[in-house]
């Protein structure tokens, strides 16, 4: 399998949740806004556990939020 | 940027500039360049206290976040530990074989090529330490610029 690239819908799910930002985001699973930044941005990819803490702050399943994208 | 990237930044330029005393200290200015020791002693003390002084405020501003430090500062920070360990590594051999040589030179064949004064070779551990120190932010400062 060649590589590939970790995508997610935080930004559009940040919206979708009363306009959360980014650092309320990052307060509510323990990192800081320039991590969530850098993961909106694809720039770094969260650790399985931050994946799962993303998803249930957004009360969704891990799947909705990030993708994987291969290079095909 | 992040408390840690700021940090990142001014440690390397007070550790660059306690570099520049020292070198300046041990070695003086060359012989062969006009004389700026004056300048650069100056330019390198601001440069030194402008970076306590923000480490200060950052540490005062950024001290009631809820998070300091987090997984990917740890990832970077590992990242930039490891090339400072090799660089390090890479110029304690280098020392030990300058103190074998050394004493080869003192004992056994004297003006052996490379041989170095065991003060020299003291003085280049200390630069080295610096150097490593040096390697390893810079490597974090990059990593938190590139963004993974």
């Amino acid at each position: 399998m060649k590589g590939g690239l970790i995508v997610n819908q935080i930004r559009k799910l940040r919206f979708n949740h009363g306009e959360m930002t980014q650092q309320e985001l990052a307060d509510l699973v323990g990192v800081t806004r320039q991590t969530i930044n850098a993961i909106e941005a694809a720039k770094y990819s969260p650790s399985l556990e931050l994946a799962f803490k993303i998803a249930a702050a957004f009360e969704k399943p891990i799947g909705e939020v990030f993708k994987y994208k291969t290079e095909d | 940027m992040s408390k840690q990237e700021i940090l990142s930044w001014t440690s390397l330029a007070s550790s660059t500039s306690v570099l520049v005393f020292y070198l300046l200290i041990v070695f003086g200015w060359p012989d062969t360049v006009p004389d700026y020791s004056g300048r650069f002693f100056n330019l390198f003390f601001n440069v030194f206290w402008i970076a306590v002084v923000i480490e200060i405020i950052v540490g005062i501003t950024e001290g009631n976040k809820k998070v300091q430090k987090d997984e990917r500062d740890f990832i970077i920070e590992a990242k930039g530990l490891k090339v400072g360990y090799n660089i390090l590594v890479i110029t304690l051999m280098i020392a030990l074989i300058q103190i074998f040589i050394s004493n080869i030179s003192l004992n056994y064949i004297p003006d052996l090529p490379f041989a170095m004064e065991i003060s020299t070779v003291f003085h280049f551990l200390f630069i080295s330490l610096f150097l490593a120190g040096a390697a390893k932010r810079i490597t974090m400062i990059y990593q938190y610029r590139k963004e993974f």
